[in-house]
């Protein structure tokens, strides 16, 4: 572990996105007049349209003529098979939309606020299939409905991210593998993974399934505005690597070194491996081999391992630290065509995590490959989701909880009975997050020894600033102070207070501070005390 | 003549001998029903005057449990007091409140309705923290004057790391103003600590770095308890300790007793409950008050261990001022890991029990028993105090003079640990201390151990296997460990110096080379002796034949195939390395003798066969 405080910060950057610009609609198969390009829009939880402002980046549909005309979808120029897409979207009140990928699978858009038990056909839905001969009330089958309902109120920005794999077909053309949404987040709130598409979803371009097919954006239902659309699309790897040799050593020496001077066991293997150790404990591992490169570029190299590992390419050292294995080391390395080495040298001074190295590498745009043979990194502990509820009351529970990066020790979240939770930092006397939906994740805390110690919010919501709200100032020009000391903001507890509602009486917390002598109550209660 | 003498008393006991006596004979433990929903993972426990019992969970609930004795035989019922506090790993009873210590707060919850539930939440006192999740707070203990004392763990970052927040290591005080004085450093993992009826701040450490094995430590205002972790604060105005730093610790590994004679803050343990055979965890103690309600221990100690799930006994005396004492079994069994103990108003104690994270012998993850003496007194080594010469026993009951002048009737060794950085220690400078003498008091209560090489600073072992009492029933334990800080003055006891010179033990660490070990291919496995074995050495506490218990399970080990010379290397080297699964490492049992290892070995290397047969009749009484 005190290596782990000598690691060295190694800059990681992400592969780039591809933008649709939305300059103007060139990239877009004849839009029809409905949509138009504006610099910005506006909208509130009331009004069926949005306000926009002249200016370029926001993709705006106001739907002018009849509904229900298939002109006013909007087809993209981009075909895509296996894509990763990502987009932000605002509909005013009552309004509909919908993602649908190859023009054919399409994930809901539609104003589904406040709905509390969403199905296929609300917002985040993969909605239905549609078959007429299923006879009358029965059409639509196979719909999938979001996990939770993650939409935020009309009038605000949406953020979606939807992996999809396209359907596989053999060179006769039989389909081998159905269309599958891999990951769809809305909101950073998960809400499908791994569900299969059995054929297309109601209102497809066509019923044929296809290796590529257009990006599409339903338009005839009502406004919808889009902004940041991009996306990363997958190509197979042409990465190829010959067999690696390695070096095995058993017992290590203090400082992590080897203790003798030549290797327990040595040779060739197709691919390295930490299955090569017979210990758990005081060995270390080297690998040789060499990565034929077809395609010269910006490769990505990411190591995951337990222990102390260095990953070395052409005599740079790429990656190089003290981990745990969920704990990815990433860097981005320029390779030219041809043949290059690396080196890879993994040690382990302790027992209680298994032994795993993992190495990987990413072509530009392409798959990731393992350069490591499969089981050398082992799966992670199976671990049982440890909910905490509401229940019909307000539930509270404190914990360590993560602000940004950093570990917030006193926190402690009100999760209260109309479905609005929130985190509040009690050494600050401040909101830290505030979400909707469930209330609060204790896995970390409450499954095994609880190593984090971490409560995660369960829901969509947004993090607030960690400042109390109360500020002495000399005179005007002082800067507000960033944080409060403990000697400034004296935590006294809090009080249960009692508040009634139409549907019964519900408690809070009126938290207490004395804030260099002032005595100061801070309680927090939704307008609406009903889970409506 | 001794030889005649114990056949004479096998004889005249065999006609009448009877049933040997266990401990659920004298102590029962009563399991109280939980209901299914809750998930009672005991940090802490508080009886209350009025027959209820109050007790708080790592989950951060307050459970109020009515009727906890069970008087009728009917169900306790439990009502939820409070809830959402942080890893409540402390609970106390005080004035119509309960105080609560979680992980960054003392926290005083009242009911000011009168609705069965806590509306009041008041922080005491709050201290930093650093998001480690090894930074425990347990408390408070309050003192008669009504202070409270609380205990901090260290961070653990691979090793013990106090300085990453304030006080980390420390037991400290609270003030009246909620500012926390601090008192004493050194403190590793204190999860169990008590202020006794004399004022004086006892506490339980676990095996780790800077300790070599459980231990219990009498901490006085300033004090360093061995720990490096806590020191970072010895810098503070107001650390009781003068600077101190890592670098002035003599961290050579040799006996704790001989760094102390180089560190003067460094304070030595009272008692040492050595690893593995005393415990491998320890928590809660608590001072025996009841005056007897609770059996014929008054003022000794109960002391728990939560990777066993049992509870041990102690015992104190002070020898030039300071405490010392010694350790014995007392009660196996519990369902859990055996976190907190509390006296009960009858004078039964409550046991809350967590195992989560943590193996226990106990399979429950969680559990509340109270342990209940029957009114038997069972017939023990009630007390051991230093002589100049060695040790006076007393027993509970008069004992047979033949079995207690019998000088093969006990084995008496001596051992210690090392004092290093490095986690746990094997046991190291271990010699025999032979028996010189052995006076019988006139009213046969007490015996008068007189010993060659008496060593100060060592642990020693007082088994005495094979004393019994008038009615022919053999001690109900048979060893303790007595920590000899201090040898005290007085007259020497006038035995005659004895004429055979024995062998010394096998000292120091025993590495044990398979190469040198013969053969031993050919020792006839005897499961009634090994069962005698595994019990003596203690190996049951961690080990079971088919279960998963702290440790794999026999049947496991004999899987991998080891030969018998590697399974003797490995008790005596353990490779924990081999078994990650297992949360707590084993401890080098270089003690045990490699004769009786072998005779283990040789039976866990029958198990394989022997599982596959039971498994093909189950297959057939399969109904």
């Amino acid at each position: 572990m005190f290596k782990k405080l000598l690691f060295l910060l190694i800059p990681v950057s992400a592969l780039a996105q591809t933008e649709i610009p939305l300059n103007d609609l060139s990239a877009f198969k004849s839009p029809s007049d409905a949509w138009s390009i504006q610099g910005g829009v506006s909208g509130n939880a009331f009004e069926t349209t949005l306000k926009s402002t002249a200016g370029k980046g926001v993709l705006l549909n106001q739907l002018k003529g009849a509904k229900y005309l298939s002109k006013d979808d909007l087809i993209f120029n981009l075909e895509h098979g296996d894509i990763q897409l990502s987009l932000d979207f605002m509909i005013p009140k009552g309004s509909n939309s919908g993602i649908y990928l190859q023009g054919r699978y399409e994930v809901q858009i539609l104003d589904s606020w406040l709905k509390k038990n969403p199905h296929s056909g609300d917002c985040g839905g993969i909605y239905h299939r549609w078959d007429e001969s299923r006879g009358k009330g029965n059409e639509g089958y196979e719909g999938h409905a979001p996990r939770q309902n993650a939409v935020k109120a009309p009038g605000l920005w949406n953020h979606v991210e939807i992996d999809f794999k396209a359907p596989k077909f053999d060179a006769s053309g039989k389909k081998i593998a159905n269309a599958r949404f891999a990951k769809v987040i809305m909101n950073g709130v998960l809400i499908h993974e791994n569900i299969e598409l059995l054929g297309v979803t109601r209102g497809a371009l066509t019923e044929t399934e296809v290796a590529k097919g257009p990006l599409r954006i339903q338009g005839d239902h009502g406004w919808v505005a889009f902004k940041n659309i991009s996306y990363k699309v997958y190509e197979t790897s042409n990465v190829t690597f010959s067999p690696a040799t390695y070096q095995y050593y058993e017992g290590l020496t203090p400082t992590g070194s080897p203790k003798q001077s030549s290797p327990t066991a040595s040779g060739t293997i197709a691919q390295p491996t930490a299955k090569l150790t017979s210990v758990q404990s005081g060995f270390l591992l080297k690998f040789q081999g060499k990565i034929n490169i077809v395609d010269a570029g910006n490769y990505t190299f990411m190591t995951r391992w337990n222990g102390m590992g260095t990953l070395i390419v052409d005599n740079d050292t790429v990656t190089n630290g003290w981990r745990l294995q969920h704990e990815e080391l990433k860097t981005v390395k320029q390779l030219s065509s041809g043949e290059h080495s690396y080196s890879i040298i993994y040690s382990k001074d302790f027992s209680w995590r298994k032994n795993g190295l993992g190495v990987f590498i990413q072509k530009p745009l392409a798959e990731i490959q393992s350069i490591t043979e499969r089981t050398s990194l082992p799966d992670p502990e199976p671990t049982p989701l440890v909910e905490l509820k509401t229940n019909g009351e307000t539930a509270i529970q404190r914990s360590f909880m993560m602000y940004g990066d950093k570990k917030k020790t006193h926190t402690i979240s009100v999760g209260m009975p109309c479905g609005l939770s929130f985190a509040y930092d009690l050494n600050q006397g401040s909101f830290l997050h505030l979400w909707r939906g469930g209330f609060l994740n204790t896995t970390e805390m409450w499954h095994d020894r609880g190593e984090p110690q971490t409560a995660e919010p369960i829901g969509v919501g947004f993090q607030s600033n960690d400042k109390f709200p109360l500020v002495y100032l000399a005179n005007s020009e002082e800067i507000l102070p960033d944080s409060l000391t403990r000697n400034d903001l004296k935590y006294k507890g809090y009080k249960l207070e009692k508040r009634w509602s139409f549907s019964g009486t519900y408690t809070y917390p009126n938290f207490m501070y004395d804030y260099k002598g002032l005595k100061v109550n801070d309680i927090t209660t939704p307008l609406f005390h009903e889970n409506t | 003549m001794t030889t005649i003498l114990s056949f004479l008393t096998q004889d005249l006991f065999s006609q009448s001998k009877p049933r040997q006596l266990t401990e659920e004979d004298f102590y029962e433990i009563k399991t109280l029903p939980i209901p299914d929903n809750i998930k009672l993972e005991i940090g802490g426990v508080a009886p209350m005057p009025d027959g209820r019992l109050g007790v708080c969970t790592r989950r951060g609930e307050v459970w109020v449990i009515e009727n906890p004795y069970q008087l009728n035989g009917t169900q306790p019922s439990y009502t939820l007091f409070a809830s959402g506090l942080h890893e409540a790993l402390g609970l106390a009873y005080r004035e119509g409140s309960f105080y609560c210590c979680q992980r960054g707060e003392l926290t005083k919850l009242t009911d000011t309705d009168e609705d069965g539930k806590a509306d009041l939440y008041e922080s005491v006192a709050n201290w930093d923290l650093s998001g480690n999740y090894h930074e425990y707070s347990y408390g408070p203990v309050f003192d008669k004057n009504g202070d409270m004392y609380l205990t901090f763990n260290v961070a653990w970052v691979g090793y013990g790391e106090g300085k990453l927040a304030k006080w980390r290591g420390w037991l400290v005080k609270v003030k009246k103003d909620g500012t926390l004085e601090p008192i004493a450093t050194g403190l590793r993992s204190p999860a169990g600590f008590t202020v006794n009826s004399n004022g004086d701040v006892l506490y339980g450490e676990n095996q780790g770095d800077w300790v070599g094995s459980g231990r219990i430590t009498h901490l006085e205002k300033g004090d360093f308890a061995g720990n490096a972790g806590g020191l970072w604060w010895t810098k503070e105005p107001d650390s009781p300790l003068k600077f101190t730093t890592v670098k002035d610790i003599p961290d050579t590994g040799e006996p704790m007793f001989e760094a102390a004679k180089k560190m003067k803050s460094l304070k030595l343990p009272a008692v040492w409950f050595p690893h593995a055979l005393m415990g491998i965890s320890t928590a809660d103690m608590i001072e025996d008050e009841t005056g007897g309600k609770f059996g014929p221990f008054a003022g000794q100690y109960f002391v728990y261990d939560q990777g066993q799930s049992k509870a041990m006994r102690m015992t104190l005396e002070r020898v030039n001022g300071k405490y010392q004492g010694a350790c014995y079994p007392f009660r196996e069994g519990f369902q859990s890991g055996t976190l907190r103990a509390r006296w009960g108003n009858d004078g039964s104690m409550f046991v809350g029990m967590t195992s989560r994270g943590w193996g226990s012998t106990g399979k429950e993850m969680f559990g509340l028993q109270r342990l209940v003496w029957n009114g038997r007194t069972p017939f023990e080594m009630k007390n051991i105090s230093a002589r100049p010469d060695g040790f006076e026993v007393e027993f509970t009951q008069p004992i047979s003079r033949q079995s207690a002048e019998n000088f093969s009737n006990y084995e008496l060794k001596s051992f210690t640990y090392k004092y290093q950085h490095q986690y746990g220690s094997p046991i190291i400078n271990q010699e025999d201390t032979p028996l010189r003498g052995v006076i019988v008091s006139e009213d046969r209560m007490k015996v008068r151990l007189v010993i060659d090489n008496i060593r100060q600073g060592y642990i020693h072992q007082i088994m005495a296997s094979g004393i019994v009492n008038d009615e022919g029933q053999a001690l109900l334990h048979d060893v303790s460990y007595y920590t000899l800080n201090e040898i005290p003055k007085g007259e020497l006891a006038k035995v005659p110096a004895r004429t055979i010179v024995p062998m010394p033990a096998p000292t120091k660490e025993i590495k044990a080379n398979t190469k040198k070990v013969s053969a031993t291919k050919d020792i006839v496995v005897n499961s009634k002796e090994v069962a005698v074995l595994l019990k003596k050495h203690a190996c049951l506490s961690c080990h079971a034949e088919g279960n998963k218990v702290v440790g794999p399970s026999y049947s496991e080990i004999a899987k991998r195939n080891y030969s018998n010379e590697q399974i003797l290397d490995l008790v005596y080297n353990p490779k924990p390395e081999n078994w990650p699964d297992y949360a707590t490492a084993m401890a080098p049992m270089s003690h045990v003798p490699k004769a009786d290892v072998l005779k283990i070995a040789a039976w866990i290397n029958t198990l394989d066969t022997k599982k596959a047969k039971v498994d093909l009749n189950k297959i057939e009484n399969r109904d």
